[in-house]
């Protein structure tokens, strides 16, 4: 009766790390972690295990509904705007709003989106809005930037903060900014005296260079951006805090000094929103090193490590195939001192390290056959390698060989039976299976659809998030790739090959992945994106 | 056909310890199981049989009968014999026989005695410890009564389990490797409950139950009972329902009509006269299987409603669910298999034993408990059956709401679980709130059931709502609730432990009820078979007329000289020809 009791628990609140799954994982995954974890802590053996692992797969249950039911809204969002367009397609030429404000933009936008559809939208993510804030105070003539930010949505999922951004830039993109003049709307009151610039409009400017600082790898600059200003007025928009909480992740491990000026002068302002939204991805970060000396010595020995967790406490998409990379060639390399940086982690952090060791073996095998050997280890990869390693997964995924074979196999088996057997009937039956089978295939339109989103989807979602590129300009970088129509490679896929660029630019959770790594909507217009 | 008591086979469960059982204690029969080698199995009692009426009677001589005795003497002892007690628990109803008087409690723990004794006869090993089914409806006084019950009895019970729970443990044992998604609809004698659950992976999970504690095959038979009583005495102006004799009587006929009903259309049944017995003719009624389903109809309703709050509990569209299993012996009848295919566009399943599955699944949940090897790859979760929260009082303006039930634990939560709330001072200058706990589903207070308070004190004195006190339920697979009240601003945090603590009975009566059990006069329990026959053959002598009535009495007179004789062999034999006759008679 007496059996060795199973591991401790790790001592993380973060539910990932409870249910030992990767953040972005499916509702069907995180099912099946969830029957693996409770058949070692057992409810009646381990009530105190369980109730723990119950907890936080009810909390990434609810995070799950809300990320559906914010896809679902961006469906129905997306085919209002795809009527607008239609309608006002003669509009184009007026476009003259790039200079508008980002608010300005996508507000009108929503409106314009209104009534049905963007109510339907709504809808489902009413009854449960968790209320993380108060609302803030706002005066009437400010632009409603803060609702934006202050959506109580904006901590629940990566997807859901890109996803939203992402509406934003379909408005941009289809809707031409001069055309809806806003009649009766109050941002377009010609009547509204000209004031100095609001708080939410400093906000929105400061976001701006922020961001702006950051794609460009000046952190220090952004830190001294947010160190520059009125900090009095701007501390009670969530904008801020959200800036401030992503400004002090890009500086925690590149430029410490100014992590430090950050944190005494807004230190209780960063730890609030980084419980708040983030399930204190930072402080998590900082403990871990700063506590305890064996996972410092984990570190040095095997830098990967801090990644690791903060991507798992952030609820970011990971990008997983860089770390892979990584990971794979340090193991061929040094095998004796990672396993025993593995050893240590792992005593200090079970959870994290067996997820993303079993992570990036899994994504190691793969693209690093795709771009081979000896490459640097601060590595970043091109746009134009992120394309062929999407057209390598596009000719060599599993799914696609299958499907390519499928036929030849027909033929063979076809062929086969007419050769051996003797009796016609049997040769009737089995031409007659082929042709039944030949019919459904040709007949079943979703080829296109599953390989898309079994095999280019995933493939381009994490190159995307390595190269932070748009979607646009993978689709672009991939166009480059693809061989000519008459080819080999394209009469043998499937599928019409070069339908890929074009699903790829239109497809709004690649925007997401695209749009994580700021964690904050990018608000100025992409001008890049207007087609 | 013999009775001798399947002994002297001994199982070693554990060599140490002693065995584990799951005990189906239900309304009319029940039943002891026990995990072996992987399979879930029946016991049989002292007469060889898996079942055990859940009857008591009380002998001429003040001894006690339970089980197959007990039930055969129904029929000529009506007023000494009691049955049905379970729908009984959790309330203050006490049977009484002359100057005995007995708590349903106490005729539970008889039945829970018989049951130990059988089941540790069988084993050859003493009962170390017991998992008891429950209705998953019964409400925390009838769990705690169920629990006192088996205390009176001597069994160690730590953990209750709900009865379509235990259902669906015993299918999930046999389909361990499927993945589906189950409703269990368990009708037994005295109670409905539903159950819709998951298999996936060897984990069984409960999504939700549901059910109807006053709602059973015995209502099935009452009904009928009812309708066919008025008929009679509206076709020959004879009561059946007048004397307790013939009520008993007729009773047991409408009892066999709707057992017989399951297998043909129509069935004749006889209606008794009451008063003394005349060389009449016999007054038969005979009963269309249309006809019993429209005197059915209000129950049948009443079977909807569960089904679709369990449903709606788990968010699932009945056409979302892959299985229907049937338990219970009242399942049998055929209109349960109609209602559930019309509920649910399919057929259900009976592939496994609808008497004995709540058994084989409580013998399940006892090795589970133990943390059983054979078990390794299953687990069982559960589901809360009631909400649990606290009372409170809402203020609109200057209107104030008392006696308001806030839930903090509710229904349908997956156990062990805890949640906490908060709540605020109602008044200003407030120092203590008293915190009342509650178990149920209305919105007052008052409709629901008190488990208990508490009165914290210390609050630093403020102006109404200043001050925050979190109340957190903890909630285990035992039934036990634990409740942390903490006060926010000074961090004092104070602990009520709501552990099966007393139902209706004190502890004190528990223990008196328990030394009383002991003085009772038992009937040894090798005499068993011999009562047993000697009832079952003083029943149907009631019933028989004519030749065949003298060729029964005969034989029993031959069986009571043998009993007087006291030679083992004779009796054997006498007992024999005994049963012989009344299988013939009985048809």
């Amino acid at each position: 009766m007496s059996r060795p009791p199973p591991n401790p628990l790790p001592e993380s609140d973060d539910p990932y790390v409870l249910l030992d799954v990767r953040p972005g994982a499916k509702t069907e995954q995180i099912r099946r972690a969830y029957l693996r974890r409770i058949k070692i802590y057992k409810p009646d053996r381990h009530p105190a295990e369980f109730r723990r692992i119950r907890e936080a797969y009810d909390r990434l249950r609810e995070r799950e509904a809300w990320f559906d039911a914010w896809r679902q809204a961006g469906d129905v969002i997306r085919q209002a705007v795809a009527d607008t367009a239609e309608a006002e397609a003669d509009a184009e030429g007026e476009a003259s709003s790039d200079e508008q404000t980002p608010a300005e933009a996508s507000e009108p936008a929503n409106a314009n989106a209104e009534p049905a559809p963007a109510d339907e939208a709504a809808a489902p993510l009413e009854p449960s809005t968790p209320v993380q804030s108060p609302p803030p105070e706002r005066t009437p003539g400010e632009p409603p930037v803060a609702d934006l930010d202050a959506d109580p949505w904006r901590d629940m999922n990566p997807g859901s903060v890109a996803t939203q951004d992402a509406v934003a830039g379909e408005f941009e993109m289809e809707t031409p900014g001069g055309d809806f003049g806003g009649q009766d709307h109050p941002l377009y009151d010609e009547d509204r005296p000209p004031a100095e610039p609001s708080v939410g409009e400093q906000v929105v400017d400061l976001a701006c260079a922020v961001h702006e600082a950051l794609d460009e790898d000046r952190e220090a600059e952004a830190a001294d951006l947010l160190l520059a200003t009125d900090t009095d007025r701007l501390a009670g928009e969530p904008l801020f805090a959200t800036l401030l909480l992503e400004v002090s992740c890009a500086v925690v491990w590149t430029a410490p000094r100014q992590f430090q000026k950050l944190s005494d002068r807004y230190g209780d302002l960063i730890a609030e929103h980084d419980t708040e939204y983030r399930d204190g991805a930072l402080l998590h970060r900082r403990t871990l090193l700063d506590e305890l000396p064996g996972w410092r010595h984990a570190v040095r020995e095997w830098p990967e490590l801090e990644r690791f967790v903060a991507m798992g406490s952030s609820l970011r998409a990971v990008s997983e195939a860089e770390l892979g990379l990584r990971l794979g060639k340090r193991a061929s390399t040094h095998a004796p001192s990672f396993l025993a940086a593995l050893q240590q982690a792992a005593r200090v952090a079970p959870g994290i390290v067996t997820l993303f060791v079993a992570m990036a073996e899994r994504w190691a095998t793969h693209y690093g056959k795709v771009l081979g050997e000896g490459l640097p280890a601060d590595y970043r990869p091109t746009l134009d390698e992120a394309a062929t390693a999407v057209m390598h997964s596009i000719r060599t995924h599993r799914a696609v060989r299958w499907k390519q074979a499928l036929p030849i196999l027909a033929v063979l088996t076809v062929s086969l039976v007419l050769l051996v057997s003797g009796s016609l009937v049997v040769d009737l039956v089995a031409i007659a299976v082929f042709l039944v089978l030949a019919a459904w295939r040709a007949s079943t339109p979703n080829v296109l659809e599953k390989l898309y989103l079994q095999v280019v989807q995933p493939a381009a979602a994490t190159w995307l998030w390595v190269t932070t590129a748009t979607p646009t300009a993978l689709a672009q970088a991939l166009d480059g790739k693809l061989p000519g129509r008459g080819s080999w490679v394209s009469l043998t896929h499937p599928v019409d090959i070069h339908a890929y660029p074009r699903i790829i630019d239109d497809d709004l959770v690649l925007l997401a992945f695209a749009l994580t790594r700021p964690m904050v909507p990018r608000l100025r217009p992409n001008k890049q994106r207007k087609r | 056909m013999c009775f001798e008591p399947t002994r002297a086979r001994c199982y070693a469960l554990d060599d140490l310890t002693g065995a584990r059982i799951g005990i189906d204690l239900g309304t009319t029969n029940s039943l002891v199981g026990v995990l072996r080698e992987g399979q879930a199995e029946i016991l049989p009692n002292g007469l060889g049989e898996r079942q055990t009426p859940s009857a008591i009677s009380i002998d001429d001589d003040g001894t006690i009968l339970v089980g197959a005795s007990a039930r055969a003497r129904a029929l000529t002892h009506p007023d000494r014999t009691f049955r049905n007690f379970k729908r009984d628990m959790g309330t203050d109803r006490v049977f009484r026989y002359g100057n005995q008087a007995f708590r349903p409690e106490e005729l539970s723990a008889l039945v829970l005695r018989q049951l130990k004794r059988d089941a540790e006869a069988a084993l050859g090993l003493p009962v170390e410890e017991a998992v008891v089914t429950v209705p998953a409806y019964f409400g925390e006084l009838q769990r705690r009564a169920t629990r006192d019950a088996c205390e009176i009895a001597g069994l160690n019970v730590e953990r209750l389990i709900n009865e379509p729970t235990a259902a669906a443990l015993a299918y999930g044992l046999q389909h361990r490797d499927r993945e589906c998604r189950i409703a269990v609809l368990d009708l037994g004698g005295g109670t409905f409950d539903v159950s819709v659950l998951e298999i996936i992976e060897g984990v069984i999970e409960i999504q939700a139950s549901a059910g109807d504690a006053q709602l059973g095959g015995e209502d099935f038979v009452e009904c009928l009972f009812e309708g066919l009583a008025a008929r009679a005495k509206e076709q020959w102006d004879v009561d059946p329902r007048a004397v307790l004799h013939a009520r008993a009587r007729f009773w047991e006929s409408c009892e066999k009509a709707k057992c017989a009903l399951s297998k043909t259309d129509t069935v004749q049944l006889e209606v008794p006269r009451p008063g003394p017995h005349r060389p009449t003719a016999p007054l038969m009624l005979s009963l269309g299987l249309d006809e019993a389903r429209e005197l059915w109809q209000p129950l049948l309703q009443r079977l909807h409603p569960p089904i679709r709050r369990a449903l709606r509990d788990a968010d699932l569209e009945p056409g979302q669910i892959d299985e229907v299993v049937l338990v219970g012996g009242a399942t049998r009848m055929p209109v349960i298999g109609e209602l559930a295919k019309s509920l649910f566009g399919r057929e259900a399943l009976r592939n496994i034993s609808p008497d004995e599955a709540v058994a084989q699944g409580a013998a399940v949940q006892v090795a589970l408990k133990a943390g059983d090897e054979q078990l390794d790859d299953m687990v069982a979760t559960d589901v809360a059956p009631f909400s649990l929260g606290v009372s409170t009082v809402e203020s609109h303006g200057r209107r104030r709401l008392d006696d308001v039930f806030s839930p903090i634990l509710e229904r349908g939560t997956v156990l062990p679980a805890s949640r906490v709330e908060r709540f605020v001072t109602a008044a200003d200058g407030q120092t203590q709130i008293r915190v009342e706990v509650f178990q149920g589903e209305h919105s007052l207070c008052r409709d629901n059931t008190k488990l208990g308070e508490y009165s914290l004190q210390g609050i630093p004195a403020g102006t109404a709502g200043d001050e925050a006190i979190d109340v957190r339920f903890t909630y285990d697979l035992n039934g036990i609730l634990e409740v942390d009240m903490t006060i926010v601003s000074t961090s004092e945090t104070s602990t009520l432990l709501i552990q099966r603590s007393p139902g209706r009975m004190s502890p004190e009566q528990v223990t008196t009820a328990r030394q009383a059990l002991e003085k009772l006069k038992f009937h040894p329990r090798e005499a068993l078979p011999n009562t047993t026959a000697l009832a079952r053959a003083e029943s149907l002598y009631t019933e028989l007329r004519g030749p065949a009535r003298e060729r029964l009495g005969a034989a029993m007179r031959i069986f009571r000289l043998a009993l007087e004789e006291q030679d083992p062999a004779n009796i054997a034999t006498a007992r024999g020809e005994l049963l012989a006759v009344i299988d013939r008679f009985k048809g």
